[in-house]
């Protein structure tokens, strides 16, 4: 199975070769003589191939700056029945240095197999690098090439041609050191005619820049790169053709590449120690403040102005802390800046305001303000300094109104961390979390509410019969002591005696007792005998209640129930 | 035997009441950043007693000395213990935030999603605490009833609503017993794990890995080894001393 496959494959290899022809890759220039400020076309071609070749040409950029690329094309050509397929991938290139510099041979993958292009030599004539100068360079012009920390330097790029052209792309100065401000931005190139040793040369300034060194030492200014399509004649023409008029017709367009040379500026550090109060501003300023008021009210807002204007690095350099009044609230200044474009220094206005506050009453003076600056044509430090500014605070009676007006932020977080320990005392260790007396508390509680109205009826229930028992129990005393007591002569009372005595003896529930409800509830419970005597001696009661009786009746009725209640009592 | 238990008993007793002592001294030494000694004095505390503060004292100390795992251990089981304490929850946040592994549970429907979030803010004690005030109110229904009338008309809705209230809470506390007694959950703290198809130490079978601070649910344990699954069901063994239970 294996052997067949790959048979297969070799039949249809050899087929594909017979088809399509040898698979080879190659580099080429389209040209291999020129000066340094020309670009040239390079190539690299895979013959006979299914997939875009890949290549890394780094190691061209030593010698060469690559100007753009790498595009890509494909074509297929029959020819005698033979198919040929090319896939090309070019890049335009620009000579970094002079002389003959070798392309070297490149490795391009294409697929999964690896070429190697053929080395290609170049020329680059040197002189006419610069010597083209004559018809074509950028200068790269400062006004000073030795300056003071901080000083300005300006720096201009002018473009001379002696043809007609366009700028097609600017690659603007880089450095470092410098903290640097464009005076003149980029725009398109305007022309004017000039003379340079005689030769008439078009020149255009194309970049001016303002710039301010932040250390010391020789800084290097990198150059500026530009990128023209220049006008030239036609040089291959001739014959009758060969004429001025003819030739102006017949321009072509050259796409040469320029650069300015690079700049060394030496910045010296400054003469004498700086002031205590120096802040970095270099060149020639004033200070003056004002306020928009001299007459305020306590709680009211008063603006406070603060102006530097000059010449030099503003807007680079901070004030010192002002000193207000401890009783005046201030909030941060706003600040602007204005700057005269028309001039090559920097000129200008920075301006403060600073809102107040007075939350006392009283005269105030604000202190001037000052400014330290180096002046580079003097050659020294200066100070400027401001007027002190009087300012009447009134007292309108707002002294109570609290501090108000602090814009609020959002707070910054700066870092996130853990939370501290916890340092606070521990009660109780215990090795495992049971449950505390608290939690089963409302257990305890529940259970014993939903006994409590139970309990309650029981105890009641107990409480009561106790005290039937407890009257029971105390008839015969209580019948016997309300029997000897001195109004006891009338019959309707002895009869209430015993009674109540039946009543509680027996826990009788009817009020209303008489002789026959008497005799039912008896009989049983006491001999006949002696239900008989209770019986008469209740008869006798009643019988005679409203009758009056002697007092001897009424002794021995009294007598006689005693006795039977004392008989009876036994009984219970 | 009788003085060797009476020994031991006055040994566990000093011990125990040496405790503030050491957690003192243990505050003392991760105020002085010497979180090493620290995390000795927490660990032999925690052997004779337990606290959310030490657990969380400790996992502070992992922290600071970069032992994530044996940090984010600490501070679970200082959750279970507070589980609504905002110190704990909040570093314990930030420390989950260092983990390598981002384990996604499955997606949830909302009302499982929201229970589970309820349960996890209670612990046992208050799921019971919780009935236990059912119960009180019930109880105080109860005698309000036998005296007055005052919730004649109300009688009905209370007793449907706390009914519901206290089946609800049952359940949690049944749920959440269940989830202590049978479920044993653990935090790699190892650097890396190799989470294998079967406790077998080969290199063929390693299944993924886990890093340091990942939270597994143990499922099984077996001669060194430990079964256990992610909260997104991938599931396999590693070596059980890469793992701390909690």
């Amino acid at each position: 199975m294996l052997n067949r496959f790959k048979t297969s494959m070799l039949i249809i290899h050899i087929f594909s070769s017979l088809l399509f022809g040898q698979i080879s890759v190659s580099a080429s220039v389209d040209a291999n003589k020129l000066s340094k400020s020309e670009t040239f076309g390079f190539k690299i071609t895979a013959l006979n191939v299914d997939e875009s070749p890949s290549v890394d040409i780094g190691p061209l950029s030593t010698a060469f700056k690559v100007i753009s690329g790498p595009t890509q094309q494909t074509s297929i050509q029959w020819i005698n029945g033979s198919m040929t397929s090319s896939r090309t991938l070019a890049w335009t290139l620009l000579p970094r240095k002079s002389g003959k510099i070798n392309i070297p041979s490149l490795k391009v993958r294409v697929g999964a197999n690896l070429f190697s292009t053929n080395p290609i030599g170049v020329f680059i004539d040197k002189d006419l690098g610069r010597a083209q100068v004559s018809n074509l360079f950028i200068e790269a012009k400062p006004n000073k090439e030795t300056i003071y920390l901080g000083e300005q330097v300006t720096i201009s790029y002018r473009l001379y041609t002696r043809n007609n052209l366009s700028v097609e792309s600017i690659e603007y100065p880089k450095s470092v050191g410098f903290w640097s401000e464009d005076l003149l931005p980029a725009r398109a190139a305007r022309f004017n005619n000039t003379q340079i040793n005689g030769i008439n040369y078009k020149v255009a300034t194309l970049f001016k820049s303002a710039m301010f060194p932040t250390q010391t030492g020789t800084l290097d200014i990198s150059p500026m790169t530009a990128i023209c399509n220049v006008e030239t004649s036609s040089r291959k023409r001739g014959g009758v053709f060969n004429d001025p008029f003819f030739n102006s017709m017949f321009k072509e367009t050259q796409r040469k590449f320029i650069e300015s040379d690079t700049l060394s500026i030496t910045v010296i550090p400054y003469p004498e120690t700086p002031p205590a109060d120096f802040t970095g501003a270099v060149g020639d300023f004033s200070i003056n403040s004002r306020l928009d008021t001299s007459n305020a009210n306590v709680n009211e807002a008063v603006t406070f102005y603060l102006t530097i204007k000059g010449t030099g690095n503003l807007n680079q350099f901070k004030i010192n802390q002002l000193n207000f009044p401890q009783s005046m609230e201030v909030f941060p200044p706003k600040s602007s800046f204005s700057r005269d474009e028309f001039r090559d220094q920097i000129t200008g206005e920075q301006k403060f305001e600073y809102i107040l506050i007075p939350r006392q009453p009283g005269s105030f003076q604000l202190s001037p303000v000052s400014i330290t600056f180096f002046n580079p044509i003097k050659k020294q430090f200066m100070t400027s300094k401001s007027k002190p500014l009087n300012l009447l605070v009134n007292d309108n009676g707002n002294r109570d109104i609290a501090y108000s007006g602090n814009r609020k932020e959002d707070i910054n977080i700066i870092a996130e961390d853990i939370r501290f320990i916890k340092t606070n005392k521990i009660k109780t260790f215990s090795k495992s979390s049971p449950l505390s007396l608290w939690i089963l508390s409302p257990y305890f509680i529940s259970v014993a509410l939903f006994l409590f109205p139970a309990t309650l009826g029981r105890f009641t229930q107990i409480r009561s019969s106790n005290s039937e028992e407890r009257i029971s129990k105390n008839a015969l005393r209580v019948a016997l002591k309300d029997l000897n007591k001195k109004d006891s002569e009338n019959l309707s009372h002895l009869s209430i005696i015993m009674y109540k005595y039946f009543k509680s003896k027996l826990f009788l529930s009817s009020e209303n007792l008489d002789p026959r409800i008497l005799e039912n509830n008896l009989k049983g419970r006491i001999s006949s005998d002696q239900l008989n005597r209770v019986i008469s001696i209740a008869n006798e009661c009643d019988a005679n209640r409203f009758s009056p009786l002697s007092s001897t009746s009424a002794l021995k009725t009294r007598n006689d129930i005693s006795a039977i209640l004392i008989e009876i009592d036994k009984l219970f | 035997m009788k003085n060797i238990l009476l020994l031991l008993l006055t040994c566990s007793l000093v011990a125990s009441q040496g405790n503030p002592e050491k957690l003192r001294k243990a505050n003392d030494y991760y105020s002085v950043e010497d979180y090493s000694v620290a995390i000795e004095i927490y660990e032999d505390i925690l052997k004779s007693a337990e606290h959310e503060n030490i657990y969380y004292n400790l996992g502070n100390s992992y922290f600071r000395i970069g032992e994530i795992g044996n940090s984010i251990w600490a501070y679970e089981k200082a959750l279970k213990l507070s589980p609504r304490d905002s110190d704990i929850n909040f570093n314990l946040k930030y420390v989950r935030s260092m983990v390598r592994d981002r384990i996604l549970p499955p997606d949830e429907i909302y009302l499982i999603a929201l229970y589970n979030s309820l349960i996890l803010k209670f612990n046992f004690s208050d799921l019971f605490l919780l009935i236990g005030f059912i119960i009180l109110f019930l109880s105080i229904k109860h005698v309000i009833n036998n005296f007055s009338l005052l919730l004649k008309h109300l009688n009905g809705f209370i007793n449907y609503l706390t009914a519901a209230l206290l089946l609800s809470f049952c359940w949690m506390a049944l749920d959440k017993y269940w989830d202590i007694s049978d479920k044993s959950h653990g935090v790699v703290t190892e650097s890396a794990v190799d989470v294998r198809s079967s406790p077998l130490d080969r290199g063929e079978n390693v299944l993924f890995r886990i890093h340091e601070g990942a939270k597994v649910e143990i499922y099984n344990t077996q001669s060194g080894w430990s079964e256990i699954m992610l909260v997104d069901g991938k599931k396999g063994w590693i070596f059980s001393k890469d793992v701390r239970v909690i």
